[in-house]
């Protein structure tokens, strides 16, 4: 087994789970679950590859991906917040809505079913870092990539200086934790609370375009193969701080990477169990957040 | 306190109102009606059919709020309550006023029957609003709403055959919808009855293919009996985090269900239950004995149905009439009054866990014995979050589960045959599914934007949110 | 002219009058106690003022103006600002990101944190109140929290700051630190707003203040020149016919409830009750009095079974309870008519009939095998309806429309349904008219006579006085007095009530 090719699939396939990690990780930080970054995800997939197509350009694409998710983001922060929808079946019906949009839009557009891969779209052009690439093992792994994945890399300190160290970021942080707080203090809880959301889904937009127009340019049913949850994991396990989220997206990117390649050969670890090791990974963490929180009070 | 209320036939009236009934629901209803009419018209002219639906949306909004505004506003307020202590206006079926406190005379049937009536046309009204937003869809898709409507309905309800695949598809939702509810009522936010189902299913499959000697009716009944506890056991693991670490049951059973997806794919795709040879991920197939009877010719509807019916009765009879069930009401209730009284809450959301992952065990069980007689990686279609979804329909009801189940079932079972009889994708089912689930969780409530007019309750806090 | 001028303020909520035609007046650099029991109306008012609340009658006047005060935003921009009871922190932001949060010095779209601490700090300084700008909000005392909540208001420039109960959380010498800087603030011409009930520190450090009781203002006075116990007397106490002294019931060897040397923490871990030790006889009510906050929610839950002690033993006609549970308790005779009559004492959306049989459902008659009997309990609550008289049309009605004094009658019909060996009742007519009063107070007797031991918790010393075969005073977590019955005066009881036990020495 390759492992530089294998740490180079690793960024590869990590970079959406890293786009979504931070947008699950905005919408925790303003007290929220997020069960819709898959719906978003596959909205923006869906819009690149259309977008790119019909305009001509597979940048547009990729804006018109941001769009779509921060439009969809809008629409799950109207249900949640001003409609007061169920949290957790608002979310349900966004992913479902998007599943099944993008399949119709398909057929009725396009009159193709399960997947669609336009003439004439191009996929993203690989990005090589001039010295870098030189460099031997270095090179191979981190130059090359498709641009979103480097903008996944950038989003992760911009996340962090966004919550930490922006004002806007300190409000949302206080808006999740004691709303009653902020709202004394004159911040709009459902202002932020929009925000946050907008941002995510501007940011699950992003990562469908990775997936579709940043690879093999095409989309197809059901191409984000419940990243989204995967991502949301991550956040959990990672209490919503960002540099541990990625790190946990890294992780679980590179249990994906290596799985692929355990299913070209035999070997004696299933694969099911390493998928499954993202969400008993966070079933842990909430236990031993909570049982740490007994201790202190004393059961 | 007295209130002043004209006992006009509530019955003549409600329907008119109610589905007109909050102004803006209203008229959303009448620019859909407008949209779908005249899109559907403009099309069959040969003419674009979104500058239809544009017009008229445009005519159906202005025309509605001419018309329905004054006949609200003047017919709502005999209907309504008002007290005549403070004089505020309320809901009809309101007990006491929201301002003063001061409860209204009691008529308790007739409150009931409002109650009731109201609680029906808000699902009467979700799925109107779904359909006519579906067929809104069609029009500007270019295809033909009525036609489509028409193949749904009769695959879904037309035909004998096709009545019983409707069952066969409301069966496995049945047993989810009621794992989910009784959660729901107790105060539980359970969402793993998915995962339940799995586990379920894969021990019942199990029992069937292995214990092949014995004859059909032990074989059977200890086949159920296995899944339904594979579901329980299985369902305990988030009620004990719950109970003894206070862990947020939402997060943890979302990730349990991936947990039990995950597991059981292994256990045929590579694991002890792998047969070699198969081109898809699935077990052996279940003795033959095993396998349920049919109810019915040329269709796959069978017992599983029957244990699903007596399912219902069984959970009417448990929430109602047992301990058990009294606790899980009394703690979905207050559990701090629980508590004081001394239900021992913590047991309590054990037994109720444990009694919620049984019945998706048993939806599991009965999709394996029933209709797949094997298990196959990733079998489910979503039953377990149908479930979610009529739960809430259902306001935690076994019967409106029932119901709920059944339409969702219908429509399921009629879906599948659209995009063979017309050239409409499957996938505007799914569409108008999704559209039905996201009006149930804004809850459609035909008040909520009315309320300024009416007093307002202490809910105005920001929205329910879940961070650990 | 005073500086804030409240004047005919009436508030609404379901079922009850908050405020009804308050006059309030407050002084320009002057501390002014708010003062009342639970429920007196004291922070319905104070959230009117800070615009939390809006009054459905009545004014705010600031130095004569008129002013409309419609969010807590507003408030603020008009110099009044609060320090809540329960902080209004955000946990893992540091104190000065607190302090300033909405108010944020910053460069562009980013927080100037130097600017930030720095602020934060001279404040802190000026006014005395030891905070690390840097601290994170969860790793500090509860003392310090409430520094940084008043430096909260102190950043925002607030001129009068409403003070909402600050030394309830507060240990002694930290309440001495918080009245340091209370003075130096009014000394630069600043005014507090303090809302408490512990008289002590009315005495100690307010100028004037006013009392609330039921909703109403009942008078305002000068602390100087003012006696506590003509404070106390103000808070509480009806115009009530007390029920006529009977003879005594009590077998003083047959204890039926014995607490012996209990300690206690409190939800913070801050210990609530100090090695507490007494005894209830059969056929007595003994009586504790205290001002709220004082231990007794900690002491209830205890003998409920809602909390551990640390240390102690709790004996229940002879057995030993003091690791039991709530419903072992009660199957051995212990009943309660809790003090939140609509969290802990009833289920607001069940039916009657339900909340009549949440205690005793698990057994016989009202079930078997696990089944319900619904017969029976159709019964019982019939029974119970007729026996307390409860003013419903039938036992399945849902019990949020019942009145304050019906819904009692509910609980006491389940509590008492069965004798019990002993009762506690807390604020048993906390909130009820003069005829459901007296309800409570002659079932209360016929308890007595049937020779349950009865606690009786409550605030209202006449009733107290009235009730009562023995009684004890609460203070700080510990028994500072026991006095019979014929020992007994509002001014003993006020005086030890307000931890002056020296001073109440039988004569």
């Amino acid at each position: 087994m390759d492992i530089v090719s294998l740490l180079d699939a690793t960024l590869r396939i990590s970079a959406p789970l890293i786009l979504v990690g931070m947008a699950g990780l905005l919408s925790y930080q303003v007290g929220l679950i997020n069960i819709a970054l898959e719906g978003m995800m596959l909205s923006g997939a869906f819009a690149a590859v259309v977008f790119g197509y019909e305009m001509g350009s597979t940048w547009l694409g990729v804006l018109m991906a941001i769009v779509v998710g921060a439009a969809l983001g809008a629409l799950f922060a109207l249900a949640v917040i001003t409609l007061r929808a169920n949290l957790i079946v608002a979310g349900l019906a966004l992913n479902f809505l998007a599943t099944g949009s993008t399949a119709y839009l398909m057929d009725i557009l396009y009159n193709q079913s399960g997947t669609l891969a336009p003439e004439g779209l191009r996929k993203l052009p690989a990005v090589t870092i001039p010295l870098l690439d030189d460099v031997p093992v270095l090179g191979e792994m981190l130059s090359g990539h498709s641009p979103l994945v480097y903008v996944s890399w950038v989003m992760v300190p911009l996340t962090s200086i966004f919550l930490y160290r922006m004002v806007v970021g300190g409000h949302i942080r206080a808006v999740g934790e004691h709303p009653e707080a902020a709202q004394t203090a004159g911040i709009s809880v459902q202002g932020m609370q929009y925000l946050a959301l907008i941002l995510g889904g501007m940011l699950c937009g992003l990562a469908g375009a990775h997936l579709s127009v940043g690879d093999l340019p095409l989309f197809r049913e059901r191409m984000t193969n419940d990243r989204g949850f995967i991502a949301l994991a991550a956040v959990y396990f990672a209490a919503a701080r960002p540099r541990l989220t990625a790190v946990a997206c890294l992780l679980f990117g590179f249990f994906e990477a290596l799985q692929f390649r355990l299913q070209l050969r035999d070997t004696a670890l299933p694969n099911e169990f390493l998928q499954m090791l993202p969400y008993l990974m966070v079933v842990i963490a909430l236990v031993v957040i909570s049982v740490r929180k007994e201790w202190r009070k004393g059961w | 306190m007295a209130t002043q209320r004209t006992p006009l036939p509530y019955w003549l009236i409600a329907p008119i109102l109610r589905g007109s009934g909050d102004v803006w629901i209203g008229i959303a209803l009448w620019i859909a009606i407008g949209a779908l009419v005249t899109a559907a018209l403009m099309r069959a002219r040969h003419r674009a059919a979104w500058r239809g639906a544009l017009l008229g949306a445009a005519l159906g909004g202005v025309g509605g709020a001419l018309l329905l505004a004054p006949l609200w506003f003047g017919l709502v307020s005999l209907l309504d309550k008002r007290c005549a202590h403070c004089g505020t206006h309320t809901r009809p079926d309101a007990a006491t006023c929201p301002r003063c406190g001061h409860a209204f005379t009691e008529t308790p049937r007739l409150d009931a029957f409002v109650a009731a009536l109201v609680n029906l046309a808000r699902v009467v009204m979700t799925i109107e609003l779904a359909l006519l937003a579906g067929g809104i869809i069609l029009e500007l898709s270019g295809k033909d709403a009525l036609d489509t409507y028409r193949v749904l309905f009769e695959w879904g309800l037309g035909t004998p055959r096709a009545r019983a695949n409707s069952l066969l598809a409301a069966t496995p939702i049945i047993f989810t919808g009621l794992g989910t509810a009784i959660a729901f009522r107790a105060g539980i936010f359970n969402v793993g009855v998915e995962g339940s189902l799995y586990m379920g299913a894969l021990f019942a499959v199990w029992i069937g293919f292995t214990f092949t000697d014995l004859p059909a009716l032990p074989l059977i009944a200890l086949a159920f009996v296995a899944g339904a506890l594979a579901g329980g056991l299985w369902g305990l693991v988030p009620g004990y985090l719950k109970a003894r670490l206070r862990v947020d049951e939402v997060v943890s059973t979302i990730m349990l269900n991936y947990v039990a997806i995950e597991f059981t794919s292994y256990m045929v795709q590579s694991g002890p239950f792998f047969v070699p040879g198969m081109a898809n991920a699935m077990s052996k197939t279940i003795a033959k004995q095993a396998q349920l009877p049919q109810l019915v010719e040329r269709s796959q509807l069978n017992a599983s149905f029957i244990l699903a019916l007596v399912t219902v009765v069984a959970i009417m009879i448990l929430m109602s009439r047992t301990r058990l069930g009294f606790e899980a009401r009394m703690v979905g209730d207050n559990p701090l009054f629980a508590r004081w009284s001394g239900i021992m809450v913590g047991r309590t959301i054990l037994l109720v866990m444990f009694v919620s992952g049984l019945l998706g065990g048993l939806a599991g069980a009965g999709q394996v014995l029933g209709v797949h007689y094997n298990f196959t990686a990733r079998f489910s279609r979503g039953f377990g979050f149908d479930g979610i979804t009529i739960a809430l329909l259902g306001r935690n009801s076994p019967v409106g589960v029932l119901i709920g189940a059944l339409l969702f079932g219908a429509l399921r079972s009629g879906g599948t045959t659209i995009e063979v009889f017309t050239d409409v994708p499957i996938d505007l089912v799914d569409i108008v599914q999704a559209l039905i689930i996201f009006f149930v969780a804004i809850d459609l409530n035909l008040d909520f934007l009315s309320r300024r007019r009416r007093a307002k309750t202490d809910r105005d806090a920001a929205p329910a949110s879940a961070a650990a | 002219m005073a500086y804030l001028r409240m004047a005919g303020i009436t508030k609404y909520f379901p079922g009850v009058v908050a405020n009804s035609s308050i006059d309030f007046e407050v002084e320009e650099g002057e501390i002014h106690a708010l003062v009342g029991e639970n429920g007196a109306g004291k922070s319905t008012l104070m959230k009117i003022l800070y615009g939390m609340e809006k009054p459905d009658a009545g004014e705010i006047f600031l130095h004569g103006q008129p002013v409309t005060i419609a969010n807590p935003q507003a408030a603020i921009k008009l110099g009044i600002d609060m320090v809540h009871q329960h902080f209004e922190l955000v946990p893992s932001l540091t104190v000065a990101e607190n302090v300033t949060l909405g108010y944020e010095p910053r460069r562009g779209p980013f927080v100037d944190r130097q600017t930030m601490v720095e602020r934060v700090r001279r404040l802190s300084v000026q006014f005395g109140l030891q905070v690390d700008p840097g601290a994170r909000v969860s790793s500090l005392s509860v003392g310090a929290q409430q520094r940084v909540e008043i430096l909260k208001l102190l950043y925002r420039d607030a001129r009068l700051l409403i003070l909402d109960e600050p030394s309830a959380v507060l240990t002694p010498q930290e309440v001495d630190d918080l009245f340091e800087v209370l003075r130096r603030l009014v000394a630069e011409g600043r005014t507090a707003i303090f809302i408490t009930h512990k008289l002590r520190e009315v005495m100690a450090i307010c100028h004037r203040a006013t009392v609330l009781r039921a909703g109403r203002v009942i008078g305002t006075v000068r602390v100087a020149e003012t006696q506590p116990e003509t404070i106390a007397q103000m808070m509480v106490g009806r115009d009530l016919e007390m029920p006529r002294r009977q003879t005594s019931h009590a077998a003083p060897d047959r204890p039926r409830l014995i607490v012996r040397d209990v300690r206690a923490d409190d939800d913070r871990g801050l210990p609530a009750l100090r090695g507490i030790s007494f005894a209830v006889n059969a056929g007595e009510i003994v009586g504790l009095a205290g001002v709220e906050g004082n231990g007794q929610a900690e002491l209830i839950q205890t003998l409920v079974g809602l909390r551990f002690p640390e240390r102690g033993d709790l004996v229940l006609d002879g057995r030993t309870v003091t690791r039991e549970r709530n419903r072992t308790r009660r199957e051995h005779g212990l009943a309660v008519i809790p003090e939140d009559r609509n969290h802990q004492g009833l289920s607001l959306p069940s039916a009657l009939s339900e909340n009549l049989i949440a205690t005793r459902y698990q057994g016989a008659p009202f079930s078997r095998w696990g089944v319900l009997m619904p017969g029976e309990i159709r019964r019982f609550a019939q029974r119970a309806i007729r026996d307390f008289d409860v003013r419903v049309r039938g036992p399945n009605v849902a019990v949020k429309t019942l009145s304050g004094g019906n819904a009692q009658k509910v609980v006491i019909a389940r509590e008492l349904a069965q004798p019990p060996a002993v009762l506690i009742a807390a604020q048993p007519t906390r909130g009820l008219d003069v005829g459901a009063t007296q309800f409570v107070h002659n079932e209360l007797l016929r308890l007595r006579e049937q020779q349950t031991a009865i606690l009786l918790i409550s605030a209202d010393l006449d009733e107290l006085l009235a009730l009562s075969d023995r009684l004890l005073v609460i203070f700080e977590g510990a028994l500072v007095g026991e006095l019979d019955r014929s020992q007994a005066t509002r001014e003993r009881l006020g005086l030890l009530m307000t931890g002056r036990a020296g001073e109440a020495a039988p004569a």
